[in-house]
């Protein structure tokens, strides 16, 4: 790295992280070298940061925009009319009360509406719709006269002066009873049937449309602002959302799905019945269907799709969850009491007002009338129109059209029911109401205990978590409420199930800062119950969900010694319940799952059968034949598992057995639960396997054209559930094969544009996981180095540097991850130096890493982290013999490749980059020696130790090896041979022959990979030796 | 409540702009920047007629409003997004450096006279001095730095968050993160530097 200087902005970055002292100062020493003016500078910056403080940061020093205030008046004529008094301002207009001259002398309303621009379109459009609007003559409409434009530019609407108020207030301020409010509500509908058969659409039914006056002491409602709509019609945009005026929030609110749609072509008169529908049911329910604040604050998308997908609860309903005192008033502003108001709504009313709210507008009423006649009959006591669903409409039609806000919604309820449960518990007691109180409570701990378990399997392949965790934190509280007199075993064993629960979906959505904490305080408690003689299934069930979570904390933060542990203990503790022939079928999947997470862990050939078992238990609960889908799903994991598990040991042949009938599966699932977002996890990752397979098989093209497959549907997948952590850094992992199969293909620069684009897939889970940035720029190093790019190599390292130091300073990686982070960037840049020639400081540093790799990986139990430090060693030993070559230092390379021989051999694809590059470990390790050997002039030796190499190597060319590692292997075991063959004398046509061969080996590669160092080194080499042996007279080296 | 609004031209330039960028055309750019610069200009003096007198605000409602007007956020790629954003960062800080440098000009001349651009009222918080010397700093941080001080922009100019800068970059937060702190420091030591000059 001596080459590049870095930038003031790559140093200060690392710095700034370093906390200031010995470490940060070691920290510039290393990184400014001699460069005083740029330390100098590097310091100012970091001492002002120091000094900075607030500055930028605080919010107001950015830029807000201001509002000038609206100019027409009271007293300014706008055409012939002169305002007399302002009597509103709303979000979209200003109304006066003006004075008309001519043709005839009265007094309107004028309503001025706010906008800068398009005025001619507005007044355009309400020429247009004016005769139909002329033709409207009703008691209960307020006509609209006029329009135009003021001289400002506003456009003006001149409307009937109605002097009244608000239909709600009206009926809030007079106290209103239902019935009342029935008849009031039953005249609006008349006056929108007149309108809708002069084929008049309202489009803004909303309260302050509605006025109501009296005559001779009896309220008429008069419908305002017909037309108005139309002629400003443009679609909702954030304007309604942000402002915080009170007429401007309350739309939404009233809006129907298809206005919220915004395609704005497609209204008709039924959105009109929508909007009165929820008008209806704030006048019986005192609220909107949706919170008119909430709606607004929610931002314009979130908005939208909750017009569009959410099912509000029932007016009735929504009137049982209001507080205390806002419950009794509202019930008193109805002339009556929460009991009667409550049954009031319930039936009839509830029915009535849902129909009216139908997503589908096909389902609403038809017309205006439709519900006017409703509504009589409801008052007569007639059966109604409108019908309570059945349950398994209802049912068929939540998981349809709206599964989420479905299962959400029912969770919501339960955590509802558990907060008033809790605080009535002892209001209740008080009054001597025990057995009810006894009764609410048990049903409430049953339906959250239904929600947590055996529904949770329906939640929790939708990726609803964070209502799961709310609703488990909820239970958690209340558990925690209960005075001790009512604690029991039970209420413990809840109270742990839901914490488990809170740590697994914790964890499942990445966060396992949150969630370890919670998994281990669950797992000791449980732990203190079970000697206690608790051996229930509940108790052990909880067991296994709180070692899941603590398992996939440890996954996620990488700490691979602890893994196997909790999950052995989780099986260990399922297996009696999950094996007895009446165990439940929650049990038996959940032990099945931690089967599949077990195996990955297991040495390969433990692990095929922990698999093998598992997937016996999931066919035994119905998961081939998709009669329980959630075990399909978990089959078509752990048979993924299975399969990886089988490519490690090199059955081919059973890994794509399997694979291939994970994608049947978890596509069965889907077609009847489009929401699983595990099946579809598993679906986006079987093509990975199957392009790990195909490139074992040495079909590069296939394993590029799958690799690319995977990595397509892993994005689908993520675009699906964008916060599944582990599918990014499987993504991440997806570009950096592709980029790998490029290079191993002689796609050089091609592959380091993916690397590149592998680096921006970092970290989209959100909650600050490792990232496998290091290892990408580690490899993008190597690469540039073979390239010749020193700059960019030593950039990239870098790179992989900061990586590794963020990761630590942070702290999201264990000691032993980072030590192997460490190991991993040295190994790449000894590669780097390597290639430039810096053979003595390879070799030194090289046999200088290797006792520390020796002593890890003695103590190291967990297989995963013990093959990458086998695989460290095997590098350094391979590099450390080949500089060692390079340096005529023959008997250090005889040793280094000795040593090297006498690791075990890898199995398989533990690490992607002895699997990717590395398939012939041991036979390279022969050539090395071979070399050393024969250098030494022992060339019988060399001979007979390159024999079998050689003979592999052959092999694997017949079975269509050719990618780059391999060409570049084999075509030294033939210079190898050449420089053996021919010091035995007499040999010359078999070392010709050889080296035309590794040339013919090197001529197959692409430009770009024949230029790579280690080819062209070697093409220098065989050259070399080609014009010593040619001359047939020469003397024989 | 309805607004009037026609964008179906300007809708269609922009996408096919914006889609233009996704391919690689890269001189469209310039051509983005006036007809985002138009939009929001429009958008925000629709916005103040809507709004309460008094009531501020926050550029990054508007730009993203504006966002989702052009593109309904379906049909314009990744690209086209970060060029957009980039776009109207710089035309919030053209109507504010405007405006600033005109204030300033008007206090050395006539006076107090109200300033007003067409109908519009865009300002900065900070006082116009801050604006302009955060500006100066920026023009330079660019050729030391240019990804921190784009980055700088959408957050001083367009008022974006560190994550809504982020996301319209399409940067990791830990990269902004790091555009920011090097970013602060760094418009700060030149700003107190400029100051002492």
């Amino acid at each position: 790295m001596a080459d590049t200087p870095l930038s003031l902005r790559a140093i200060f970055d690392v710095a700034s992280e370093i906390a200031s002292g010995a470490g940060r100062q070691a920290y510039l020493d290393q990184a400014c070298r001699d460069d005083a003016s740029l330390r100098a500078n590097v310091e100012e910056l970091l001492r002002v940061e120091e000094s900075a403080g607030g500055f930028l940061a605080d919010r107001k020093h950015e830029a807000t925009i201001q509002i000038a205030p609206v100019t027409e008046g009271e007293g300014d004529r706008i055409g012939r009319y002169k305002l007399l008094e302002k009597v509103g301002e709303g979000g979209c207009g200003v109304v006066f009360v003006a004075e008309q001259t001519e043709p005839v002398r009265r007094r309107v309303a004028l309503k001025v509406i706010k906008l800068g621009m398009d005025t001619k379109q507005v007044v355009a459009r309400f020429e247009a719709e004016r005769q139909a609007l002329a033709m409207m003559d009703h008691p209960n409409i307020a006509k609209v006269l006029d329009a135009g434009a003021t001289e400002k530019g506003r456009p003006y609407f001149v409307m009937e002066l109605v002097r009244g108020i608000k239909i709600t207030d009206y009926c809030d301020q007079n106290n209103l009873t239902t019935k009342e409010r029935l008849d009031l509500f039953i005249q609006v509908c008349q006056a929108i049937q007149h309108a809708h058969q002069k084929g008049i659409i309202h489009r803004d039914i909303k309260p302050s449309n509605i006025l109501v006056t009296l005559h001779d002491g009896v309220p008429v409602p008069k419908v305002i602002d017909f037309g108005i709509a139309k002629a400003t019609e443009g679609r909702l945009t954030d304007a309604t959302v942000y402002t915080q005026l009170h007429q401007f929030v309350g739309t939404p609110a009233y809006m129907s799905p298809e206005q919220a749609e915004m395609s704005g072509l497609d209204i008709d008169t039924r959105s009109d019945i929508y909007s009165l529908g929820v008008l209806l049911y704030e006048l019986l329910a005192g609220s909107t269907p949706f919170d008119a604040q909430e709606l607004a604050e929610s931002g314009l998308d979130a908005m939208r799709k909750t017009i569009r997908e959410k099912e509000p609860v029932r007016p009735s309903t929504r009137l049982a969850t209001l507080k205390g005192d806002e419950l009794t008033t509202t019930a008193k502003r109805r002339a009556t009491e929460i009991a009667k108001l409550l049954h009031q709504l319930k039936g009839d009313l509830d029915w009535i007002v849902m129909k009216c709210l139908e997503k589908d507008r096909t389902r609403r009423y038809e017309t205006a009338n439709g519900l006017a006649i409703d509504l009589r009959r409801h008052l007569h006591n007639e059966p109604v129109m409108a019908r309570p669903p059945s349950v398994a409409y209802r049912f068929q039609k939540a998981f349809h059209r709206n599964k989420l806000a479905f299962t959400a919604g029912l969770a919501v309820a339960a955590a509802l029911l558990l907060g008033i449960v809790a605080s009535s518990w002892q209001a209740m007691r008080a009054k001597r109401a025990e057995a009810l109180a006894l009764q609410s409570r048990s049903d409430a701990e049953k339906l959250s205990n239904f929600m947590l378990d055996d529904f949770y399997t329906q939640l929790e392949p939708s990726g609803q978590f964070d209502t799961v965790a709310a609703l488990a934190r909820r239970a958690v509280a209340y558990y925690d409420s209960l005075p001790a007199s009512l604690r029991s075993l039970d209420t413990e064993r809840n109270r742990a199930l839901a914490q488990a629960r809170l740590a697994l979906v914790t964890a499942q959505q990445g966060d396992a800062k949150a969630a370890l904490p919670i998994a281990q305080e669950t797992v000791a408690t449980l732990e203190r119950m079970r000697p206690q003689g608790d051996q229930s299934e509940e108790t052990a069930f909880a067991m296994g969900l709180a070692l899941k979570a603590q398992y996939l904390c440890y996954r996620i933060q990488g700490d691979a010694p602890s893994l196997a542990g909790s999950l052995q203990k989780g099986t260990d503790i399922l297996r009696p319940f999950a094996i007895s022939a009446g165990g439940s079928r929650r049990i038996k999947l959940e032990y099945a799952s931690l089967l599949n997470y077990l195996s990955y862990l297991q040495p390969p050939e433990q692990g095929l059968i922990t698999c093998e078992q598992a997937l016996q238990i999931l066919a035994g609960l119905g998961a081939l034949d998709l009669s329980d889908l959630s075990a399909a799903s978990v089959w078509a994991g752990t048979a993924d598992t299975e399969a990886r598990l089988a490519l490690k040991i090199g059955r081919l042949d059973d890994a794509e057995r399997l694979e291939k009938q994970v994608q049947p599966l978890a596509e069965g699932v889907l077609a009847r639960r489009p929401s699983d977002f595990m099946a579809r996890q598993d679906l986006s990752m079987a093509p990975d396997v199957l392009a790990m397979i195909e490139a074992r098989r040495f079909h590069d093209t296939d394993a590029l054209r799958l690799a690319t497959q995977s990595r397509q549907a892993i994005q689908d997948y993520l675009r699906f559930n964008p916060l599944d952590a582990h599918a990014s850094r499987v993504l991440a992992n997806q570009v950096y094969h592709i980029a790998a199969l490029l290079f191993r293909q002689g796609h050089a620069s091609e592959a380091l544009q993916n690397a590149h684009a592998a680096t921006q897939v970092d970290g989209a889970s959100g909650h600050g996981v490792p990232v496998p940035a290091p290892r990408l720029w580690a490899e993008m190093a190597d690469w540039e180095a073979q390239r010749g790019n020193r700059g960019a190599a030593d950039q990239a390292l870098q790179e992989a540097r900061h990586f590794i130091d963020a990761n630590a300073i942070r702290k999201q990686v264990t000691e032993i991850a980072h030590e192997i982070s460490v190991m991993r960037f040295d190994d790449a840049e000894r590669r780097v130096r390597m290639a430039f020639g810096e053979d003595a400081a390879v070799y030194t540093r090289a046999t200088n890493a290797l006792p520390r790799l020796v002593q890890l990986r003695g103590s190291e139990h967990d297989p995963e982290v013990a093959a990458l430090l086998l695989l460290w060693q095997q590098q350094a030993l391979d590099e450390a013999a080949r500089a060692a070559l390079n340096l005529s230092r023959y008997t250090e390379a005889e040793a280094a490749a000795g040593a090297l021989l006498s690791l075990p051999s890898q199995p398989g694809d533990v690490s992607e980059r002895s699997y990717w590059d590395r398939p012939e470990d041991m036979d390279w390790g022969l050539v090395l020696l071979a070399e050393a050997v024969l250098k030494q002039g022992r060339r019988a030796e060399a001979l007979k130790t390159l024999e079998p190499a050689l003979a592999h190597y052959h092999d694997a060319q017949a079975k269509g090896a050719g990618f780059l590692a391999f060409r570049q292997h084999f075509a030294r075991a033939l210079y190898v041979q050449a420089l053996a063959e021919d010091s035995d004398g007499g040999g010359t046509a078999r070392s010709r022959e050889a080296l035309a061969q590794a040339v013919a080996l090197l001529q197959g590669l692409t430009d770009e990979a024949r230029q790579l160092h280690d080819s062209k080194e070697l093409l220098s080499w065989i050259a070399a030796a080609q014009k010593k042996l040619n001359p047939a007279t020469e003397e024989k080296k | 409540m309805r607004v009037i609004w026609d964008w179906s031209s300007v809708v269609s330039d922009i996408t096919l702009i914006l889609n233009a960028v996704e391919q690689g055309d890269l001189k469209v750019a310039e051509e983005l920047l006036p007809l985002v610069y138009e939009e929001l200009r429009k958008l925000a003096a629709y916005r103040m007629a809507q709004e309460q007198p008094g009531q501020t605000l926050q550029p990054t409602a508007l730009v993203h409003e504006a966002w989702l007007r052009l593109t309904g956020d379906a049909n314009v790629q990744f690209e086209g997004r970060r060029h957009f954003f980039a776009a109207a960062a710089e035309a919030m800080r053209r109507i504010l450096i405007d405006r600033a440098r005109q204030k300033r000009s008007l206090k050395r001349g006539a006076g107090a006279e109200r300033v007003r651009l067409d109908d519009l009222q865009l300002a900065a918080a900070a006082d116009d001095e801050t604006v302009l010397q955060v500006d100066e700093a920026l023009t330079k941080l660019t050729k030391e730095d240019p990804d921190s001080a784009q980055f700088i922009k959408l957050r001083f100019f367009a008022g974006m968050t560190n994550a809504e800068a982020a996301q319209a970059l399409g940067i990791s937060e830990r990269t902004a993160r790091r555009h920011w702190s090097f970013a602060r420091v760094w418009l700060f030591r030149e700003i107190r530097k400029q100051s002492s000059e």
